[in-house]
């Protein structure tokens, strides 16, 4: 967009809903701020520290990068501050500054500015940065391990799905589904509060920012899984309500899983990609190695995105 | 493409927030309370999460602090941690440096001080077996406090 050349199509995604980037990307923040906030209500100015870092290191290490491929600056469309606030929203509120920078650098310049930027990322930047922190700095973005100087007035002050991985779903039963919807749990900053990330959901599908048919399926994906597993074996497995409100499921269906350019935009291909992040976020909670799998599950289906986008309806007058 | 105003609000954006950021993780630095609240043990048979501030608050198990901290007993200066005293025996044979705090070498060299994770073994189950409550001694307790 920046060339003189004319005629020059830009990448997929092609969803048009009448709006511009910057307005997508500002709704979308307005979207997430009110789990954000409940945040920094539970965990005070640490976690307000951690969501400000994010978001302005988000925008300089992009104007930096701007400036070294001399491109005109593209931070005006909003896209880094909202990669910096959902990334603060998946760290937990004791991660120490210079994770915060190490994780706005993998989002923003491994994730997004090295495959071309906005519209080119083949992965949801905020999960791959996750992704490469979690394996990289273990303890820190353990909650369990992170949060222990913080006075929590949860019920349980583990993380539940970290308690119901060591010791099974004996241990969380005691666990109250309506406290865990409205945040009261250990987990990241950002992510725990289920009510404000529906809301949040909510509102960016009725104004068409993100796909209603990517976060239902995904959510579906999970509870059909998990019912699955608790079926077989309740005494191993913990009821599917637990897992759509625990971890990252809330934040994976409705902020990460529907990002634009690393998801499908046909009807088919929007429920088979949702619906296999649901199933692969329940696998590896259950039989996978890790206490979370949303991550990961997202990463895998950002993968299999391209592939999925090729079922859609025949072109017009287009001979075989 | 954006806008002249959008490209300053980014530019605003930015600033404001880094000076909030860097007064959040100035003013308020990530430190241990005085009394912990939650203790991570990462050892080779697996981490370990102890919950000091469940185990003596009146709404968690109500243990009293001597009921743990008890050298000397009932007196506050024993509310240290308990690996100033219990660690592995030095190679010389001579004791952790806290004791000549309050003795004098000669008095306790034949006391026989057991290794910190001794300590919590022997301490930890001895409780939650009187009390029928939380992990006990036994292979098979293991790894309700021991997590992989
Ligand atoms: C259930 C046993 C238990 C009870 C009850 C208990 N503590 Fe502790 N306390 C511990 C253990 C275990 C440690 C950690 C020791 C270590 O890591 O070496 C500790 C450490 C401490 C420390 C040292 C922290 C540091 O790192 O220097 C203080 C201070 C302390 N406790 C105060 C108290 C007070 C005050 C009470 C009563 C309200 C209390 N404790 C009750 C088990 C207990
Ligand atoms: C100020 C030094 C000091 C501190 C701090 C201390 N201990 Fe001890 N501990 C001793 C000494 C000395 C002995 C051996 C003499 C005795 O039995 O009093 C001992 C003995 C023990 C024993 C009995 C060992 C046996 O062979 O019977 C246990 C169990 C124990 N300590 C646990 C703890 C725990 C748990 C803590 C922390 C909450 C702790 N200690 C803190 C000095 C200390
Ligand atoms: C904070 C001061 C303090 C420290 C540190 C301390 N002690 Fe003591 N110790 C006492 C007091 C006071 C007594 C008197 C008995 C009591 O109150 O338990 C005592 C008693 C003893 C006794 C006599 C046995 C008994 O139970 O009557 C031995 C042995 C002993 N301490 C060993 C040690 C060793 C070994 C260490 C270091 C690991 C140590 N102490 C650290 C204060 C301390
Ligand atoms: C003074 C008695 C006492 C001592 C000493 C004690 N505990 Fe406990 N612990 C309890 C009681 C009571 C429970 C109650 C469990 C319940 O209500 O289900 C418990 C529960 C637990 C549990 C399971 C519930 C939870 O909080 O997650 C763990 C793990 C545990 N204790 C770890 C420890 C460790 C580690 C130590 C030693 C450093 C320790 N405890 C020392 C009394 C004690
Ligand atoms: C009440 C909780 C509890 C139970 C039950 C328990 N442990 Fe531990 N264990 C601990 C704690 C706390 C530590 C950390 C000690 C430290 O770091 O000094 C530890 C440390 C260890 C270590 C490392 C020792 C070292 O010197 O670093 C081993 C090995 C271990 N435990 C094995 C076991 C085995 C085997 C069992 C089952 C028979 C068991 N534990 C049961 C709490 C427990």
């Amino acid at each position: 967009m920046n060339s003189k050349k004319t005629l020059i199509v830009s990448h997929a995604p092609f969803w048009h809903d009448g709006s511009g980037i910057p307005e997508r990307s500002y709704h979308t923040i307005i979207a997430a701020l009110p789990a954000a906030i409940v945040g920094i209500a539970f965990y005070g100015t640490p976690a307000l520290g951690v969501i400000s870092l994010a978001i302005s290191s988000a925008i300089l290490w992009e104007l930096l990068l701007n400036r070294a491929m001399r491109q005109p600056p593209t931070i005006g469309n909003g896209n880094a501050a909202l990669v910096g606030l959902l990334l603060a929203m998946v760290l937990p509120a004791s991660t120490p500054w210079w994770i915060v920078l190490i994780g706005t650098f993998l989002a923003i310049v491994i994730g997004m500015q090295i495959f071309g930027g906005i519209g080119a990322n083949p992965f949801n930047p905020v999960a791959l940065a996750f992704a490469i922190l979690m394996v990289s700095y273990k303890n820190h973005l353990d909650f369990d391990a992170g949060l222990v100087n913080f006075t929590l007035s949860f019920p349980s002050s583990t993380d539940p799905l970290a308690a119901l991985k060591a010791f099974g779903p004996s241990a969380v039963e005691g666990l109250n589904y309506m406290d865990l919807f409205l945040g009261k749990q250990v987990g990241a900053l950002g992510s725990t509060c289920g009510l404000a990330l529906v809301l949040g959901g909510l509102y960016l599908i009725l104004r068409g920012f993100i796909r209603w048919e990517i976060s239902v399926s995904f959510l579906a994906g999970v509870f059909v899984t998990a019912a699955l597993f608790n079926m077989a074996d309740p005494a191993r497995f913990a009821p599917p309500a637990f897992h759509l409100l625990t971890g990252f499921t809330m934040i994976g269906a409705f902020f990460l899983a529907t990002e634009t350019s690393s998801s499908p935009v046909n009807f088919v291909p929007m429920l088979i990609y949702g619906a296999l992040g649901g199933v692969m976020t329940v696998l590896i909670r259950n039989i996978g190695a890790y206490v979370d799998g949303v991550i990961f599950a997202i990463l895998l289906i950002n993968l299999i995105n391209p592939l999925v986008d090729k079922i859609r309806p025949k072109a017009i007058g287009k001979v075989a | 493409m954006t806008s002249k105003k959008q490209l300053l609000f980014a530019y605003g954006l930015a600033i404001h927030l880094l000076l909030i950021g860097i007064i959040c993780y100035a003013a308020f630095p990530a430190k241990a309370p005085d009394e912990p609240i939650r203790i991570m043990y990462q050892t080779n048979a697996g981490k370990v999460l102890f919950d000091h501030h469940t185990h003596t608050a009146a709404s968690g198990y109500g243990a009293t602090c001597f009921d743990c901290h008890h050298h000397p007993s009932d007196d506050d200066s024993a509310l240290i941690a308990c690996g100033e005293c219990h660690q592995a025996p030095a190679e010389d044979g001579s004791k952790p440096e806290r004791c000549l705090d309050c003795h004098d070498e000669s008095d306790i060299e034949d006391t026989e001080i057991v290794s910190r994770a001794d300590a919590f073994h022997q301490q930890c189950t001895e409780c939650h077996e009187q009390f029928g409550k939380g992990p006990q001694s036994g292979s098979e307790n293991c790894s309700k406090c021991h997590v992989l």
